[in-house]
């Protein structure tokens, strides 16, 4: 594993400015961002987004790389990828394909994305439709940007229509896109039982992306932790990519750090000792 | 309910993955008249750019007989704490405008805004002045439609700012506005070795709501069967201090919107002594 590989991601820092942020990349040795779009850093709406080449080249003077971006969803926004009210869903792609030209226009070549989630009232079908025309809607902007798709799973408890492999498969087939790829979220798929090996026989080369934190397996918290903060085991996990061959990033999707760059510094140090630079 | 000074109610903030519908077929079961409406997805969108139409959406609300006391500005990303000429700023503050311009259209008397997003590198000094400058524009606006605004305590983990009654009384007193009230986040404030009795003798009748859940050390928003504050105790202090204004049931733990319809039994039957 290289150390380019291993991305420090500005969701943790939301209380923070984004100077602050890069700044605790630079201690923490990072060379690699995962770009959150989220204020106050950054701002994205439905019509529109600014700040992008000043937030490139900050990144940029900084000496780090936005190798991968977030459009964020759901949570502390309004937009959902399984938007189930009209209006919502029309805002909601918009600003999905807005996130898309932005990831374009810092340079990154890949966004994240996941099924969002229908009303725990629905059919999963019902749910499952709306989810399907939001990302297709994406995937198009997508695939004139030249940009890759990542698709991540969400919980049990955060989603009717994602958390499981085959409820991916089944998003996956029904957007047909070429821009479509998958990605494994460490805390997701564990908490369905569902761990990466499992990933990577259904989907071999298409998983191309992964948030690869702590966590927990036996609770249901939100995980996320820094490393050793959890319950995971981190070489294994390591073992699980290499066996595989990926060569992907590692985005660090820490949350709710109470001091995020004391946090992102021991979490790299902990790291350190499977890095090969 | 009703008792004796003040009313106690229901939001709509853990129904957040169910439709309105959900919500409002549940107070109509429970004989709620009153709610605190939080103005969010999915049951309303609003963004800077103005709030979807919405006549529907306050229709079911009449024909179930529910009087809305309250709209809850949902935070978002949105914060008064910025500079208001900054993008984050002028958006925040249209995003409140179309909150205050529908409550005016609705009927609704009070619009209660939390101050999410002091950030904590940045000079405290500045965030502050952003923000009484913004609370007294919009109190303006506010004021010439006949709406009062409420702000109140925030805890750390949205704000590096206002988290404490001393802060809100100092800012309230900076800002200056004859239509800005305050609410109180009673979890927030036990966590912050508050009380109701502080809050009341600070504040008086400034203080026009509170939100009430129950709090454990990690945070607020518990239902009332699920913590460690003297709910019921502190409930018989706001009646003899004769507190008049709202009290609003904020469910905001992640796990209350599993099931909201039971979270609302158990919290009535929690005030009931069941």
């Amino acid at each position: 594993m290289k150390r380019k590989q291993i991305a420090g991601m500005n969701q943790n820092y939301r209380q923070y400015s984004y100077r602050y942020f890069l700044e605790s990349m630079q201690l923490a040795g990072y060379e690699s961002v995962e770009l959150w779009l989220g204020a106050p850093h950054v701002w994205v709406d439905s019509r529109g987004w600014n700040q992008a080449k000043t937030i490139a080249r900050e990144t940029c003077r900084a000496g780090l790389e936005i190798v991968s971006v977030t459009t964020p969803s759901g949570g502390a926004f309004q937009y959902q990828y399984g938007a189930q009210e009209p209006f919502h869903r029309k805002r909601s792609i918009a600003y999905f394909q807005n996130g898309v030209r932005m990831t374009a226009e810092v340079g990154a070549p890949l966004m994240t994305v996941n099924s969002g989630w229908g009303y725990w009232t629905d059919e999963e079908d019902q749910a499952f439709e709306k989810s399907a025309e939001i990302l297709g809607a994406v995937c198009r902007t997508a695939e004139q940007e030249g940009i890759t798709i990542a698709l991540e799973s969400l919980t049990k408890k955060e989603s009717l229509i994602g958390y499981r492999i085959d409820q991916i498969q089944r998003l996956v087939k029904a957007v047909n896109s070429p821009v479509l790829k998958l990605m494994v979220d460490l805390d997701a798929v564990w908490y369905s039982g569902e761990p990466a090996q499992m990933w990577f026989d259904r989907f071999g080369k298409d998983l191309v992306h992964c948030h690869f934190q702590d966590g927990d397996r036996t609770l249901p918290s939100d995980g996320h932790y820094v490393w050793g903060g959890g319950e995971f085991c981190l070489e294994r996990e390591i073992g699980c990519l290499e066996r595989n061959g990926y060569k992907g990033i590692l985005t660090q999707e820490i949350c709710n750090s109470p001091d995020p760059r004391a946090d992102e510094i021991r979490n790299m140090q902990v790291l350190e000792s499977f890095l090969e630079d | 309910m009703r008792d004796a000074n003040f009313e106690i109610v229901n939001t709509n903030e853990h129904y957040f993955r169910f439709p309105l519908d959900t919500f409002v077929e549940k107070q109509k079961e429970l004989g709620g008249s009153r709610i605190v409406f939080w103005a969010s997805v999915p049951h309303l969108w609003a963004d800077q750019y103005g709030v979807e139409p919405h006549e529907e959406i306050f229709t079911k609300f009449f024909e179930a007989g529910i009087i809305i006391e309250a709209i809850a500005a949902r935070p978002y990303n949105y914060t008064l704490f910025m500079d208001n000429r900054s993008l984050l700023g002028v958006h925040s503050m249209a995003y409140y405008r179309g909150l205050i311009d529908l409550a005016a259209e609705q009927g609704i008397s009070l619009v209660a805004i939390e101050l999410w997003g002091a950030l904590r590198d940045k000079d405290r000094c500045e965030q502050y002045q952003n923000c009484c400058q913004a609370l007294r524009a919009l109190c303006q606006y506010a004021g010439q439609k006949g709406i009062n605004l409420a702000v109140g305590n925030v805890s750390y983990s949205h704000s590096a700012m206002i988290n404490t009654l001393p802060e809100l009384k100092s800012l309230l007193e900076e800002a200056d506005c004859e239509n800005l009230l305050a609410f109180m986040d009673y979890g927030t404030a036990w966590q912050r070795h508050e009380n109701v009795e502080m809050w009341i003798d600070t504040l008086g009748q400034r203080l026009c709501m509170i939100y009430l859940s129950n709090a454990r050390n990690g945070g607020s928003g518990y239902p009332l069967s699920q913590g460690c504050c003297a709910i019921q105790r502190d409930l018989d202090k706001l009646r003899k201090a004769g507190f008049s204004g709202v009290i609003a049931l904020r469910m905001s733990q992640d796990f209350c919107q599993q099931d909201p319809a039971l979270v609302d039994d158990e919290n009535w039957n929690y005030l009931n002594g069941k």
